[in-house]
């Protein structure tokens, strides 16, 4: 059952370069933000796998953390694209 | 046999989330316009995601940390749509026409141009520049 998960493990980490493709040469912004913001809910499945599989219950607190900056940044970055300036 | 179906199960859940994931990404490469991009972009985020906890949560059966995993798969549930309609706003309300022959309801201004990523320059920080920008879209 191991081998399972680290297979679905490599899986993710392809389709992460896979998608950093879109990330840099999108033509407009938000499908950059798309892109990073995709990449980035990647990594925290990876979190969740490596706690599970490695025993690392550790990193499982360091994606509840990364949820978490993930919402706020996001709304940040969307006001951006919105207004044009970042003034919080 | 409880171990044999619990392990069918896990299969199952994380196949099926991988393969949601891979269908988002390759929506992501070859859809046209940033609010398709945004559609295969929430899928992979919500089914995804969804899935493969899911599948952890099962080979885990019930622990403290499979109930941490449930709260993290119920946040990602909320934060992944509103990230996504925040930013799905922000697009349609600075004026990005989607590659569409379907008229566009009343309030939209399109841009005949497209879309050029928003530049910071120190003489538009003032109020007047970025009020005309929210009246506008």
């Amino acid at each position: 059952m191991d081998k399972f998960f680290e297979v679905i493990e490599i899986i993710i980490l392809l389709n992460c370069f896979v998608v950093l493709y879109r990330a840099i040469r999108g033509p407009y912004l938000p499908d950059r933000i798309i892109a990073v913001n995709t990449v980035s809910t990647k990594a925290l499945i990876l979190m969740v796998l490596f706690a599970h599989s490695r025993q690392a219950i550790v990193s499982l607190n360091v994606a509840f953390v990364y949820c978490l900056l993930l919402l706020v940044t996001n709304v940040a970055i969307a006001r951006y694209v919105e207004t044009g300036v970042l003034d919080v | 046999m409880f171990d044999a179906i619990n392990n069918i199960l896990v299969v199952i859940c994380c196949s099926v989330g991988a393969f949601f994931l891979i269908v988002g990404s390759i929506g992501l490469l070859r859809l046209p316009d940033p609010y398709s991009r945004l559609h295969s972009g929430s899928q992979c985020d919500t089914a995804g995601a969804g899935f493969i906890l899911l599948g952890v949560i099962i080979h885990d059966r019930f622990n403290f940390d499979s109930l941490k995993v449930l709260v993290l798969l119920i946040l990602v549930l909320i934060a992944s749509a509103n990230i996504v309609h925040v930013i799905a706003r922000a697009v349609y309300r600075k004026g990005f026409m989607p590659k569409t022959k379907s008229p566009m309801p009343d309030g939209f201004i399109p841009k005949d141009k497209e879309f050029v990523a928003p530049k910071i320059e120190e003489d538009e920080l003032s109020d007047k520049k970025s009020t005309e920008d929210i009246e506008n879209g």
